[in-house]
């Protein structure tokens, strides 16, 4: 009896799983849909009738930081591992009543970090420590919670405002379609033709029932290599009232935050289109490295004996996350308006009176706009 | 009646070397679980789920489990399995089996039948031994979940159980695995050393941020994905995932070591 054909089995198998796996994932086609007008697309984003959705969405960044290992990071979920590497999110929104009620869920290996938002009021949620922190919501959690989300992210590019101050600098084209969760999707593509930005292109899937945006990446320019990539990955138009609730479970540590002085320090937005910037007052970033990763309330001990001298080895005491962070300071350029950090996408400026800017722009735009915004300063 | 799959089966549970990995298995949620009690867990310091335990003994369960997967359980149900056919090849036994006058594709699903019960048996092992060293220890009450939601203790026994099988579906995919490798050679401590070295560097590959494209495809990359379960709502996506790649694994593995075991020139 020949038994040499038995070998050709297992080569067989691997080749039904690979075909199987390549059909089903090829599946996600492009459906046929009634053509719509560019002006009628942007118009469905803006007058979107949907005021509740919950659904798991796949956030992937790549803005130029280095990924941190899944081994040696030891403080489970945290939002700042947001920037950079690939992410799991469910978020929960409902607005039915008027009020903003969210939750942006981060799923990482055996913990979570939830930010649950009840119009004004915010908790923020981190298993790991089992801590709960109550506060209101201040400029950095909308910035966060605009993220997180395909829907918040793409009003960033396509919004009523990005359009009105973008408009005459952009080519928008439509035609394409696709499929995103399983609902038949027309596709915008955004093109800024302003010099000085270092967004390449946009693409956004809009659910061409809803209108609501269901996947939006961002290339850089000249890369075909997606910095920005946020889609949903499931998705339904309800949001559960009891997952939009928070109540610190037995055994927490609570910790009540102060309300942020948002008169001291206001989120602005400086210049327009494209390479308009975002600026923040009262940025220390060696105190902000500082304070990551460090518990909230007790200051940790000094290391003693060996800790010690692995420590000093070191050089840079800290996570990962600090590391790469002080390197990523100390890698940037000193220019007279202060210091310039940039990536393939961000570009950011730390000036000396503890002011933040942040752009897509180029190093070099941006260093205007600051410098701009500086002279406007002087002169009021 | 004896059957082809009870003897496999009590040859697998009466081999003293087995019995003893079980027997570890058992010692070590109750070595956390005393380390805890004596010693306690300061906040911030080893995963977080075993700062819970203090303060539910149910948690041992997860904690034990989240603790062993990454590389105890996979090892021990690993090398059992990489035993099944090399061992028999090695002392001699395999040929005597063969004599029976049972075809041998029945024998080799016997065996793959044998490791994969001691998958069950090694994850239960551990899952029960916390379970009793945390009840005793340990004070058990309603469940915190991943994402701040209290459910009550029984609802949270059912959810112990659902993990519990999870991660004895991860730990059969090892099982059927290690068992390939054991039809591949004719020296057990290859096959050992071939299924360990699979399975770490498996993990290794998974911890890489470059090779992300494979990741997902790894057998190792969502052992962990069992704590989906305790969230709110439970997030199936990455544990269905994960129980098709080991589905994959096993078919392939299976065939493999169906094809070499039917083929391969014994009777030396």
């Amino acid at each position: 009896m020949s038994r040499s054909w038995r070998l050709l089995t297992p080569v067989a198998v691997v080749a039904a799983i690979v075909a199987g796996t390549t059909l089903v994932h090829a599946s996600s086609d492009a459906p046929a849909l009634p053509r719509i007008s560019l002006i009628g697309l942007v118009q469905k984003v803006g007058n979107s009738p949907t005021r509740a959705f919950s659904g798991t969405v796949r956030l992937s960044i790549d803005i130029g930081l280095p990924k941190l290992p899944k081994l040696g990071t030891d403080g489970g979920a945290d939002p700042l591992r947001l920037l950079s590497g690939d992410h799991l999110i469910r978020v929960v929104a409902d607005t039915t009543d008027g009020e903003q009620r969210e939750r942006v869920a981060l799923l990482d290996t055996l913990s979570e970090y939830d930010i649950v938002r009840d119009d004004s009021e915010l908790w923020l949620w981190d298993s790991t420590r089992q801590l709960a922190r109550h506060g209101s919501v201040d400029a950095l959690t909308e910035v966060l919670l605009a993220f997180a989300s395909p829907a918040e992210l793409a009003k960033t590019f396509t919004g009523p405002a990005a359009i009105r101050t973008a408009v005459f600098d952009t080519d928008y084209s439509s035609g394409q379609t696709t499929r995103v969760a399983g609902r038949d999707c027309y596709v915008l593509r955004v093109t800024p033709s302003s010099p000085g930005t270092t967004v390449g292109a946009v693409r956004v899937a809009v659910d061409a029932a809803s209108g609501v945006p269901l996947s939006v990446t961002v290339y850089p320019a000249g890369s075909s290599k997606p910095a920005i990539q946020a889609e949903f990955e499931e998705l339904s138009y309800r949001a559960d009232p009891a997952e939009l609730r928070f109540t610190p479970p037995p055994g927490a540590t609570v910790v009540e935050e102060k309300a942020p002085d948002l008169h001291e320090n206001p989120v602005r937005g400086v210049g327009n289109g494209w390479t308009a910037a975002l600026a923040m007052g009262g940025v220390d970033p060696d105190k902000l490295i500082a304070g990551l990763g460090t518990e909230q309330s007790k200051p940790k001990a000094a290391p003693e004996g060996t800790a010690a001298v692995l420590a000093a080895l070191a050089g840079t005491p800290g996570t990962p996350l600090q590391s790469y962070l002080r390197m990523m300071m100390a890698a940037g350029q000193k220019t007279p308006v202060g210091l310039v950090w940039s990536s393939r996408l961000v570009s950011l400026v730390f000036t000396p009176d503890q002011r933040l800017y942040g752009a897509f722009a180029t190093p070099d735009s941006l260093v205007a706009t600051v410098a701009a915004d500086e002279a406007g300063d002087h002169r009021s | 009646m004896i059957t082809v799959p009870s003897i496999e089966l009590s040859l697998t549970f009466r081999r003293r070397r087995n019995l003893l990995i079980l027997a570890v298995l058992a010692l070590l949620p109750v070595l956390v679980g005393v380390s805890v009690r004596v010693a306690g867990i300061g906040t911030g310091t080893g995963t977080g789920m075993l700062n819970q335990v203090a303060g539910n003994g149910l948690f041992l369960v997860f904690a034990s489990l989240a603790l062993t997967v990454p590389l105890f359980l996979p090892v021990a149900v690993g090398a059992v399995a990489a035993d099944q056919v090399a061992g028999d090849a090695a002392d001699g036994t395999l040929r005597t089996v063969l004599a029976w006058p049972v075809g041998r594709s029945r024998l080799l699903a016997a065996k793959l039948l044998a490791a994969v019960a001691f998958a069950v048996a090694a994850t239960f092992t551990v899952a029960l031994s916390a379970l009793a060293a945390g009840a005793a220890l340990f004070p058990m009450r309603d469940v915190t979940l991943l994402s701040g939601a209290t459910i009550p203790l029984s609802t949270a026994f059912g959810r112990a159980l659902l993990i519990a099988l999870v991660v004895t579906c991860c730990m059969a995919g090892v099982a059927v695995i290690g068992l390939t490798i054991s039809t591949l050679t004719d020296s057990p401590a290859t096959a050992l050393a071939g299924t360990v070295a699979l399975i770490v560097a498996a993990e290794i590959a998974g911890s890489l941020p470059q090779l992300d494209a494979v990741q997902p495809w790894l057998f190792s990359e969502d052992w962990l994905a069992f704590a989906d379960l305790l969230r709110t709502p439970v997030y199936w996506g990455t544990i269905t995932h994960s129980l098709w790649v080991q589905a994959g694994y096993a078919v392939v593995g299976a065939s493999l070591a169906w094809a070499r075991f039917t083929s391969r020139d014994l009777a030396l």
